[in-house]
């Protein structure tokens, strides 16, 4: 079965620990809005990534919405547009982001360690 | 003569990705693309002949299409004049048209100049209902919207150049900046096997890939 864009964000909150959906630590608003960020970081590092979506003299980067996604928006629920190589990697990017902006229980080697793992895994082997 | 379109990007991609850790799919197939249009259009190594190209009236640019959606023409190689019942006489190339451009209205000179990779001129330029026509001969690449899994690729692809369209894929990718498949010296290497192969069937060309003379007998002489 195809991966969605929520699929990032469910794998994200495993690594978080952050799955009780009764009452989530992290939104699923941030969660998405760091998702999006992920995206464009991709993109920039590697345009080649969008390359499908190339359209209008633009890459297209998805921008993601939680429901009623208006033009040019996707929602979350929607297949991963992106090749499989890059879903492990925007997991990482999710997870070091809300490790970041968590000051209560945020381990900060570990959110420096799981912004690296995103770049390693874009560019490097 | 006829052309098979037997391939497509998608058999070389079988032999290309397994090289590419990390590369975008569409990515390799677009440089496969340019790589197959350079060396094409550097070796020239697929040519053919179009007949029955009609010589139009006045100082007029003639454009020459194959008639085939899977290739582009990409160079004027050899204009002849003529019909089939008297047969055909080579038109000599030039460089520019001279400084006072003529017309006639009885045989058509025989000098051309080229203007575009699918464009040339006749000088004198015909005035008049041409009796005769044009019969040449032109160099081919892919169209450029070949789809990966189409069968539009002549069968030579594979049969004569396929290492050195590999060679060719390979180098443009592996010279792609900050990349998991980055490997500039690998590209490097890779372009210039790439360039040699070129400059060889390039040579096979010329002589027609059966090893024969690459002369004629000036005009009038065989008669």
């Amino acid at each position: 079965m195809a991966k969605t864009y929520q699929d990032v964000v469910t794998e994200a909150r495993v690594l978080l620990q952050d799955t009780d959906s009764s009452s989530y630590r992290h939104s699923n608003t941030n969660m998405i809005a760091m998702l999006n960020r992920g995206l464009q970081a991709l993109a920039r590092i590697r345009p080649d990534a969008c390359y499908d979506l190339y359209d209008d003299n633009s890459l297209n980067v998805p921008e993601l919405v939680e429901s009623a996604p208006g033009a040019g928006q996707t929602i979350w629920t929607a297949n991963f547009g992106l090749e499989m190589q890059f879903f492990n990697a925007l997991v990482h990017y999710v997870t070091g982001m809300a490790e970041i902006t968590d000051d209560e229980y945020t381990n900060d080697g570990r959110a420096a360690m799981l912004l690296g793992q995103f770049k390693m895994n874009v560019l490097g082997i | 003569m006829a052309t098979e379109y037997t391939e497509s990007i998608e058999n070389l991609l079988k032999d290309i990705i397994p090289q590419l850790p990390g590369a975008i799919r569409s990515v390799v197939a677009r440089e496969c693309r340019l790589a197959m249009r350079e060396f094409f259009e550097k070796s020239l190594a697929w040519v053919t002949v179009v007949n029955n190209v009609a010589i139009p009236d006045g100082d007029v640019a003639i454009q020459v299409d194959d008639g085939d959606d899977n290739t582009e023409v990409i160079s004027i190689l050899r204009v002849e004049i003529g019909n089939a019942t008297d047969g055909y006489q080579l038109a000599r190339p030039m460089t520019r048209l001279p400084d006072k451009v003529e017309g006639t209205n009885s045989k058509p000179g025989g000098w051309y100049v080229t203007s575009n990779p699918d464009e040339f001129k006749l000088h004198p330029y015909f005035d008049g209902t041409a009796t005769d026509d044009l019969r040449v001969t032109v160099g081919l690449i892919p169209a450029f919207d070949t789809a990966i899994t189409e069968l539009d690729l002549p069968r030579q692809i594979t049969l004569k150049f396929y290492d050195a369209i590999l060679n060719g894929t390979l180098a443009r990718l592996y010279l792609h900046p900050a990349k998991p498949y980055s490997q500039p010296v690998l590209g490097q290497q890779l372009r210039h096997n790439f360039l040699r192969q070129i400059g060889y069937y390039s040579a096979q060309r010329k002589k027609g890939f059966n090893n024969s003379p690459n002369w004629s007998y000036p005009r009038g002489w065989n008669k």
